[in-house]
């Protein structure tokens, strides 16, 4: 007879832990395998190419050259990596609770003089034993590998031993939600749809909800909720596809772990209460099996309903994918539950009632019933706001100035106000209307994400973009641009130079030279500046003359941030310096020319439109968040014979087209009048098209910049 | 001892066990008898500790044997659908029955090795039917287990190993004081070996008594009258049941042999004869009195 004493109050049983890993040799073998093709081959491979060997590329190739190729190689193959090593996670996480799978081994271990915490763990253990021994002895020998053939750098070490670190981590997250899922199930084929379930439910049925809010909300901003920052939390895939060519943060690998340990305990946790009679049912908890299937059916009946919605756009489209789905994952997730297709229909009033609830959720928040896409806060609710206007963008965007929050719920409210009208948008021009993404986060904590295309026309904008501009994050946003293109200077970079003054000139000039003019004669950048019309702008790339091969232009980045910064500079009229050194240096660059392109038109006559009363469209068509079509022609017009339209179109023509991102935002326009200029091809031109004049004619929108429009205009509609 | 307090038991809405109570006596072999769906492997399963009660509770000398490493390792529980690890040989098997059972003894398992005559290096999964049966017994057995919980054991065995396997019980009983409980649906197999017995029916138990006080108190009475003689007159002697043929009357009698000898006597027979009855006509009459169709009830 034994003497071994009862293990009956251990968390792990030695002796059982032993019997337990030696029978699972098999296993070790699988993780070694893996961890062998997804660490040690995709490194080898490094030294593989063209078929050398090892000994052959180290005379080849350099240290560094090697070094960098193995780091580089390291996030080059991360998602296949990944794919193995999820895959081995699911494997490990059916074998821990495989013995609960079965009703016969369920009840022959649960005979035993364990207890059910002491099974659990020393099978959980015993897993994670057997994949950290495959993993270990291959990351040995691989690592002995590197040694012998020479290439054991610290580096190349570095990033071996990074890769088998994020295996781990991604191993670790997906065996405990694996393990989770079992606890849960009764039979292998539901662990692993379970596990499935875990890690892509919540983003799936987020998405879902973004989808059903984004298909009728006007305002809706979809690119806050889908920041990839965010979402990435929500399933460890899209973590996973995010981070993937980076190295594993620090929050993750502790977000990941503590995630491991608290999706275990809580395994074990739901495990005790687990009735053993159970085993075999897909869902071993009844009232879970039917609380999965309505959370189910909700996601896929959102997904089914936006996808024939995307068909047809319309209601039928839309309530059709609804029922199909619906109808269809209730007789699926029946079946899968009751084991039989003969549940299929069971319990029909529960899909009744599921229909009612999905009826009003799409209610509110599918067709904005109770408007909730229009709601604002109060400006003084609003603890602050995240405001972005496109081209005007400030690396700290956050705005708590009740002076400018003000202004900005005036805007919003204002040109909701303007849309609920079905107002003419005067213009579609880029001059006459900007975007404006906003988030208001009230002082409740609640954060109202809306994104609008506000038309100048309305009221508070003026008031609004002043406040804006003259914060002082533009002065420092431009001061800093101006600073980061400095910093080129010293590199041997020259700037090539795209000027748009009175027409397309294309220049090289020393990049330090154009500055030194430009920030001698450039005011303060605030409204009273930006409000200008601009009468054109230099855009700059730059050649770096110091490299092998001058010829190669590139795009200005900043170099602590990698962003691609601002690169356009406005130039106003009374910048004489700045136009006299751009005359000199475009005539007399070799690759000096002027565009042809916007001499062919010839102006053959204009309409005038009177803006100042808001006309409403025949018909309102909302594009979700774009706003409304233009139909100038609701507006009262008067035509203007040719040589009064030439003579306006020489004086607004350049303010209509020389403006880069930052004063096409900010400059002032002519509220009351819009002109409607009627253009012709040339002669030869129309020749070589063999178009008639008629149907050559063509038309362009202009506006006034503020306090520009002539006197014979204002006259036409006294 | 095993004291079964009001056990219940329900799968979802059907009833399996209902406030079955019972109390089995050490070194006794109780035998559990009902037909299919009575609750049998139920109860086992909740005696073993596999299955928590949903109403009630199985003491082992006072202490429940639910999530009880301490009790439970001194139950061992056959199966009548055996789980052998996968791949696994008998010593593969022992070896996991001696790191959970701390009174494991190698000797018997040698022992009963050689005397089942079973190969040890050959996987089970291989092993007929009967000889996983036998598998299932002998490593039960060496776990040195108190109580020795059978389902259907005896299913699947030859007459020949059907005996060894009883004379081992007997044995263990007797030498280590070994109490099993074996649940069968066949009476007749339980009869040579329990010396306790319970019926189970519709989730719970109609009766549970001692075999022997069973058939102690009651008997058959075959007797011939040549006098004219009514039935009334003899069902005043207290019998279960009367049947009549002409002059001859069979009777089932309760009382000792020979308290029953007295009552017939007083009725004056031309001859007659006291003969024990089987356990299933006992059950038969027991059944009876208590309005049960007997053979729905067992078989």
């Amino acid at each position: 007879m034994t003497t071994r004493k009862l293990s009956s109050e251990k968390l792990l049983d030695l002796s059982l832990l032993k019997n337990t890993t030696r029978r699972r040799l098999p296993h070790i073998l699988v993780a070694f395998l893996v961890s062998f093709f997804t660490v040690s081959v995709p490194i080898m491979m490094v030294f593989d190419e063209h078929f050398l060997s090892v000994y052959d590329l180290y005379d080849r190739i350099s240290v560094d050259m090697m070094i960098e190729r193995v780091v580089n190689r390291v996030s080059e193959i991360m998602v296949v990596n990944l794919i193995a090593t999820y895959a081995l996670a699911v494997y490990f996480g059916i074998i821990t609770l495989g013995y609960m799978m079965k009703r016969r081994s369920a009840h022959f271990y649960h005979a035993l003089p364990q207890k059910r915490e002491t099974l659990y763990v020393t099978s959980t253990v015993s897993a994670l034993l057997c994949a950290a021994i495959g993993a270990v002895v291959n990351i040995a020998i691989a690592a002995g590998e590197l040694a012998v053939f020479g290439v054991g750098y610290s580096e190349v070490y570095g990033a071996f031993f990074s890769l088998a670190f994020n295996n781990m981590l991604v191993f670790l997250s997906v065996y405990a939600i694996t393990v989770f899922a079992g606890t849960v199930s009764g039979n292998r084929v539901v662990q692993v749809l379970m596990t499935l379930v875990i890690m892509l439910y919540p983003l799936a049925t987020y998405l879902g909800m973004i989808l059903v809010r984004q298909s009728h909300a006007m305002y809706f901003f979809p690119e806050y909720y889908l920041n990839e920052n965010n979402i990435q939390w929500l399933s460890p895939f899209a973590h996973v596809i995010v981070n993937y060519s980076e190295k594993i943060s620090l929050l993750t690998t502790a977000l990941a772990l503590v995630a491991t340990v608290a999706l275990l305990i809580g395994g074990l946790a739901i495990y005790k209460k687990r009735a053993i009679e159970n085993s075999e049912r897909p869902i071993v908890f009844k009232k879970l099996g039917s609380v999965l299937k309505y959370m189910f059916m909700f996601t896929v009946t959102i997904f089914a309903g936006m996808f024939f919605y995307n068909i047809e756009y319309n209601v039928f489209s839309l309530i059709f994918g609804c029922v199909s789905g619906a109808v269809l994952s209730f007789m699926l997730f029946n079946t899968i539950l009751e084991k039989t297709p003969k549940a299929m229909f069971k319990n029909i009033k529960g899909l009744c009632i599921f229909a009612a609830a999905f009826a009003v959720y799409m209610a509110i928040f599918g067709f904005d019933v109770f408007k909730l896409d229009k709601y604002i806060p109060d400006s003084d609710d609003i603890a602050y706001a995240e405001i972005d206007l496109y081209s005007a963008e400030y690396d700290d965007n956050r705005f708590d100035d009740p002076e400018i929050l003000k202004a900005l719920v005036t805007v919003l409210e204002n040109q909701q106000q303007f849309n609920d009208n079905f107002y003419v948008t005067p213009l579609e021009h880029h001059h006459g209307s900007f975007r404006i993404n906003v988030v208001m986060h009230t002082k409740l904590g609640l954060p109202v994400a809306r994104t609008y295309n506000v038309t100048k026309y309305i009221d508070g904008v003026d008031e609004f973009l002043e406040l804006y501009a003259n914060d002082e994050r533009m002065q420092n946003a431009f001061d800093k641009r101006i600073s980061a293109l400095q910093a080129h200077t010293g590199n041997g970079y020259e700037a090539d130079l795209h000027v748009q003054l009175d027409g397309y000139r294309n220049a090289e000039c020393p990049l330090d030279d154009i500055l030194s003019v430009y920030i001698g004669e450039v005011s303060k950048m605030n409204y009273e500046t930006l409000s200008k019309p601009a009468i054109g702008y230099v855009s700059i790339t730059y050649i770096n003359t110091a490299g092998d091969n001058p010829s190669r232009v590139y795009r200005i980045y900043d170099e602590k941030t990698d962003a691609r910064i601002f690169d356009d500079l406005p130039i106003y009229a009374d910048m004489t310096d700045t136009i006299a050194y751009l005359g000199y240096v475009t005539k007399n660059s070799p690759h000096y020319k002027i565009a042809e392109a916007d001499n062919t038109y010839n102006v053959i006559g204009a309409n005038v439109y009177d803006t100042r009363e808001p006309q409403t469209q025949y018909y309102a068509y909302v594009y979700p968040n774009r706003g409304f079509t233009c139909d100038i022609s609701r507006y009262p017009s008067k035509s203007i014979d040719m040589e009064t339209a030439k003579k306006i179109n020489d004086l607004i023509y350049v303010y209509n087209h020389n403006q880069p991102g930052l004063t096409s935002l900010f400059v002032a326009i002519d509220k009351d009048f819009v002109i409607q200029m009627k253009y012709i091809y040339e002669e030869q031109v129309l020749k070589s098209y063999d178009y008639t004049k008629d149907v050559a004619a063509s038309y362009e929108t202009l506006l006034f910049p503020r306090g520009m429009v002539p006197a014979e205009i204002k006259s036409l509609f006294n | 001892m095993i004291s079964i307090n009001g056990v219940s038991k329900y799968y979802d809405t059907l009833k399996s066990l209902d406030g079955v109570s019972a109390e089995i006596k050490e070194g006794s072999i109780f035998g559990l008898v009902g037909s299919n769906g009575s609750g049998k492997s139920t109860l086992l399963r909740i005696m073993c500790g596999i299955f928590r009660p949903d109403g009630g509770e199985v003491l082992y000398d006072g202490e429940n044997v639910y999530e009880n490493v301490k009790v439970k390792d001194r139950v061992v529980y056959l199966s009548d659908d055996q789980f052998f690890l996968p791949s696994a040989t008998l010593g593969d098997m022992a070896k996991m029955y001696a790191s959970v059972y701390s009174s494991f003894s190698w000797d018997t398992y040698k022992k009963l090795v050689e005397l089942f005559g079973l190969p040890r290096t050959r996987k089970i999964s291989t092993f007929s039917k009967g000889m996983q049966k036998q598998s299932a017994i002998l490593l039960g057995l060496s776990a040195k287990p108190k109580y020795l919980l059978c389902d259907e054991t005896f299913d699947g065995l030859d007459p020949v190993m059907r005996q060894l396997v009883k004379r081992i019980l007997a044995d263990e009983v007797a030498e280590n004081g070994l109490t099993p409980i074996i649940a069968s649906h066949n009476l007749r197999e339980l009869e040579d070996i329990c010396d306790h017995i319970g019926l189970l029916h519709k989730g719970g138990i109609l009766f549970e008594s001692e075999i022997d006080t069973l058939k102690e108190n009651i008997h058959t009475v075959q007797a011939v009258f040549a006098r004219e003689i009514g039935i009334e007159e003899i069902a005043r002697i207290g019998t279960v049941s009367i049947k009549q043929r002409g002059s001859m009357v069979t009777a089932v009698v309760r009382g000792t042999r020979d308290e029953v000898k007295t009552k017939i006597e007083g009725l004056d027979p031309d001859f007659y004869e006291i003969i024990p009855l089987t356990l299933e006509e006992i059950f038969i009459s027991e059944m009876e009195e208590r309005g049960y169709d007997y053979t729905k009830v067992v078989f």
